[in-house]
């Protein structure tokens, strides 16, 4: 049973298709790679997945369950993660803070909430995660002091806070330097080394082609070709997607 | 090692701080004698609640309420109506006001809470316009006349005293009390989580946080403490009427009180209470009471100030100023800190 | 009954609209709303009263004079304080008018004492007969001047460069910008012309009501009804929006119990505010 299930998800915005019919799946553990060019529909592909859209037509699985029509909130509390492909952060509240208040909500009753801090436990792991990203120098520094890449590894400090089942990156290197990107992949792979599953937007090929095991290519909302990056490498429809005919 | 020293005395330094304005406190009503005087204390006291009220949901969560009136009116209605129809303790009305009031926001907030920024605080004060002239019209609540609170000269049932000072201090307890919940409710996972709903609630709520559900408690606990004042002041005035209680200046006041101290945090609505009622209503005196609606003009004054050089408040101001004295070593009686 | 009603409402509507027309001007050009608008109109009021008092002036006489006034108050407005803002979050933009109509109101209530004032003069009294049809004259004025303000106001933005700027603005500032339009004074401008328009309505208005410095807030509240009813940004919608709310008003006071006339419009107002806010030809 695959952690992420898709079928036939349709997304129109009046009278364009943005999502087409799509069926997908991503396996536990594994690093599933999701490319297209621009405006193929992959970001609203995932909007439509975590909630902040309503899907038009077709269903999403999370481990088997219906999420299809749930709130953004209640299917990240089942263990659906997304980042954005413009990072939001807190800006105003510390790294540290930000990392904290990713933490798991859904034993929270309201009581805890008001007067509870964040236990020891809670602290120390964030402490820990902000270290794994290598944030450590600016952990009391407001979020919105850090650059976009940083903001990055921040959200990736984040998603592991909440220890979700499957972890949604949209362009994880966007518009980030040389030096983080490796940082970002490294961590990326050293997370699924220890079982996170991902399913990541790129558009850096270099980057998406090295770390995925399997790829879904999507072209004006419809899935165009699946399968291992050098059977998607080689594909003639992708091509053309690309670079046209 | 030395970090540790360092933080042990700058707390307990602060607490020293804190003990020595309690007591301070405890014995102004014998340093300032004269009800009119005394009456500055309890009034700058009331908003000093109020404001701490607002500034849960004005200011950590940010839905921008431009209607507490309703729940201030709510709370001394109900406790008003229930002692003189039913008899029933201002003590015990006083709680009984501040449920009705947090159901009626969260009946409120349920469907308005879904509205943001400026939408969000038109609907309210719309509300409280719509709420000021359905009580000006309605018998049961006495119409526009309102109503005179039952005198019963000094009693503990009745919450009637002939003096002020009885009214001080449960006025500072409130306000204490308030401000303890307040640095609690700041220093617990709501002040993060509220204060992340404020500053992106699309990012807030991809983490999980149901910004929803934050805000409506928000809004109830707002609404429940308000109430509450509410009912103190209709035992303090012995007077209550819709020109009174539910009108739109009262509840922009709230608003503006806290965003000239320092919005979104434990002292700001201190200290834009202490700073403009006292200063305006010494100088209303000064002018020989002849100064109508000072205290006002010093509010909008003290907000475009505020706005235009600090926008963080009077708590921030003090802070550099504190640091700027001090050399750098901080200020350690106002927290900005997450 | 009913066309009576309609027709006192249509009249009634008129000055909404012209007082909703500068709010919703403020609003598409700068994206802020103005919750000083109503204090405004009160000090339109109060210089037709002052003229009144000092001169005898009828207010109709007075419309240039407080236009002019309120022009240079809205424009110095814009480039003292809120240009100041303009960058600033919501809840600054917000308490900021919001101070601006504490400021204006209680320094009314204490220059001028909030005792209510009434403008007598015999020009406007009286009442027109039409088909049955009550028509007060001084509402038939005002409903004449809102009528020649939308006028005036049309040929500005139409007809004129400074009028095409603000609409350049308004659509698309960054365009204008580039094709040198002189943004900040079209912000200034903007304001300027929304306060003598109000003046306007509040010249016409003051026959009518008492001149007391919190008489403004309800118009300003009515505004805003008028302005979420016709669309943030429209100027057809705020005309129209204010129109429906003039009759709608009056509708209710006849058919309905009177006093439940401005709630009635209020819940209205919320409820268009959350089933939908951008109006009837709002873009935003």
């Amino acid at each position: 049973m695959p952690v992420l299930s898709i079928e036939n998800l349709t997304k129109r915005f009046g009278g364009l298709v943005a999502v087409d019919s799509v069926d997908m799946w991503v396996d536990s553990g594994e690093i599933v790679g999701l490319i297209g060019p621009n405006g193929s529909g992959k970001t609203t592909l995932f909007n439509c997945v975590a909630g902040y859209y309503k899907a038009d037509e077709g269903e999403v699985r999370l481990n088997d369950e219906v999420i299809t029509d749930k709130r953004m909130e209640a299917i990240c509390e089942k263990g659906l993660y997304r980042t954005f492909q413009l990072p939001r952060a807190f800006p105003e509240l510390s790294v540290l803070q930000n990392v904290l208040l990713a933490t798991q909500h859904k034993h929270e009753g309201l009581l805890n909430i008001l007067l509870r801090a964040f236990s020891e436990n809670l602290v120390v792991r964030a402490k820990e995660l902000v270290e794994f990203v290598g944030l450590e120098r600016l952990i009391s520094e407001p979020a919105g002091n850090l650059s976009g890449g940083q903001q990055k590894l921040l959200e990736l400090a984040g998603a592991l806070m909440k220890e979700p089942q499957i972890i949604l990156l949209d362009e994880p290197t966007g518009g980030v330097n040389l030096t983080l990107i490796n940082d970002i992949k490294a961590r990326v792979l050293e997370m699924n080394a220890d079982g996170m599953t991902f399913f990541i937007i790129e558009h850096n090929m270099q980057v998406i082609m090295d770390i995925a095991e399997r790829m879904y290519v999507l072209d004006h909302g419809t899935l165009i070709a699946e399968g291992t990056p050098e059977k998607v490498r080689n594909n003639e429809q992708v091509l053309e997607a690309y670079f046209g005919k | 090692m030395l970090n540790k020293r360092v933080r042990f005395n700058k707390q307990g330094s602060t607490l020293a701080l804190y003990l020595g304005l309690l007591i301070l406190l405890l014995f102004l009503p014998r340093i300032i004698q004269g009800p009119y005087y005394r009456h500055i204390l309890v009034f700058t006291l009331m908003y000093v609640v109020l404001a701490q009220a607002w500034n849960l949901t004005g200011g950590y969560v940010g839905q921008i309420a431009l209607g507490n009136a309703v729940f201030f009116a709510l709370g001394a209605y109900t406790s008003t109506l229930l002692v003189m129809r039913a008899n029933v303790t201002p003590w015990i009305g006083m709680w009984v006001g501040g449920v009705v009031a947090a159901l009626v926001a969260l009946a409120l907030g349920s469907v308005v809470l879904k509205l943001k920024g400026h939408y969000f605080a038109m609907a309210t004060l719309a509300i409280g316009e719509i709420m000021r002239l359905w009580f000006s019209n309605w018998k049961f609540v006495g119409g526009a006349q309102g109503f005179s609170v039952p005198l019963r000269g000094s009693s503990w049932y009745y919450m009637q005293w002939t003096s002020k000072i009885p009214y001080y201090y449960i006025i500072l307890m409130m306000a204490v009390l308030v401000t303890y919940l307040v640095h609690r409710l700041d220093r617990s996972k709501y002040g993060s989580y509220a204060k992340a709903v404020n500053q992106d609630e699309i990012a807030a709520r991809s983490r999980g946080i149901s910004a929803f559900r934050l805000k409506q408690a928000s809004f109830a606990l707002t609404a429940f403490i308000t109430a509450l004042v509410g009912t103190f002041y209709a035992q303090y005035v012995l007077y209550i009427s819709p020109q009174s209680v539910l009108i739109m200046s009262l509840s922009i006041l709230v608003a503006i009180i806290p965003i000239v101290g320092g919005v979104g945090t434990v002292w700001g609505p201190v200290l834009g209470a202490v700073f403009v009622f006292p200063l305006t209503e010494f100088l209303r005196a000064q002018l020989g009471g002849q100064a109508l609606g000072l205290n006002y003009i010093f509010f909008g004054l003290a907000v475009i100030f505020v706005v235009m050089v600090e926008p963080l408040g009077l708590v921030a101001l003090i802070n550099k100023i504190g640091q700027a004295i001090r050399g750098g070593r901080g200020g350690a009686h106002a927290s900005t800190e997450h | 009954m009913l066309v009576q009603s309609i027709v006192t409402g249509l009249l009634v509507g008129s000055v909404y609209s012209l007082i909703a027309v500068g709010l919703t001007l403020i609003w598409g050009i700068m994206e802020l709303v103005n919750f000083a608008h109503g204090s405004f109109l009160m000090l339109s009021m109060y210089i037709c009263y002052a003229f009144f008092l000092w001169f005898g002036f009828d207010p109709v006489f007075t419309i240039p004079i407080a236009a002019v006034v309120l022009f240079v108050l809205g424009f110095l407005t814009y480039k003292v304080i809120i240009a100041h803002i303009m960058k600033s979050p919501m809840l600054f933009q917000i308490l900021t008018t919001l101070a601006l109509q504490f400021l204006i109101n209680y320094t009314l209530f204490f220059v001028a004492k909030p005792t209510f004032r009434t403008i007598k003069v015999g020009f406007w009294n009286g009442c027109f007969v039409y088909v049955g049809i009550f028509i007060d004259k001084a509402m038939l004025a005002a409903f004449a001047a809102c009528v020649l303000g939308f006028i005036f106001l049309y040929i500005f933005l139409h007809y004129t460069k400074v009028g095409k700027g603000i609409r350049a603005t308004t659509d698309n500032p960054k365009a204008a910008l580039a094709l040198g339009v002189n943004i900040e004074m079209m912000y200034a401008l903007t304001w300027g012309i929304s306060m003598a328009l109000v003046a306007v309505a509040g010249a016409m208005l003051s026959r009518m009501l008492y001149v007391h410095p919190t008489v403004g807030d309800k118009f300003g509240l009515l505004a805003f009804v008028a302005v979420a009813l016709g669309g943030f940004g429209s100027i057809y919608g705020a005309l129209l929006g204010g129109l429906i709310i003039g009759v709608f008003s009056t509708l209710a006071g006849v058919y309905a119990i009177p006093w439940m006339k401005l709630p009635a419009v209020f819940v209205v107002f919320v409820i268009v505010l959350i089933v939908r806010p951008r109006g009837l030809f709002g873009r935003k």
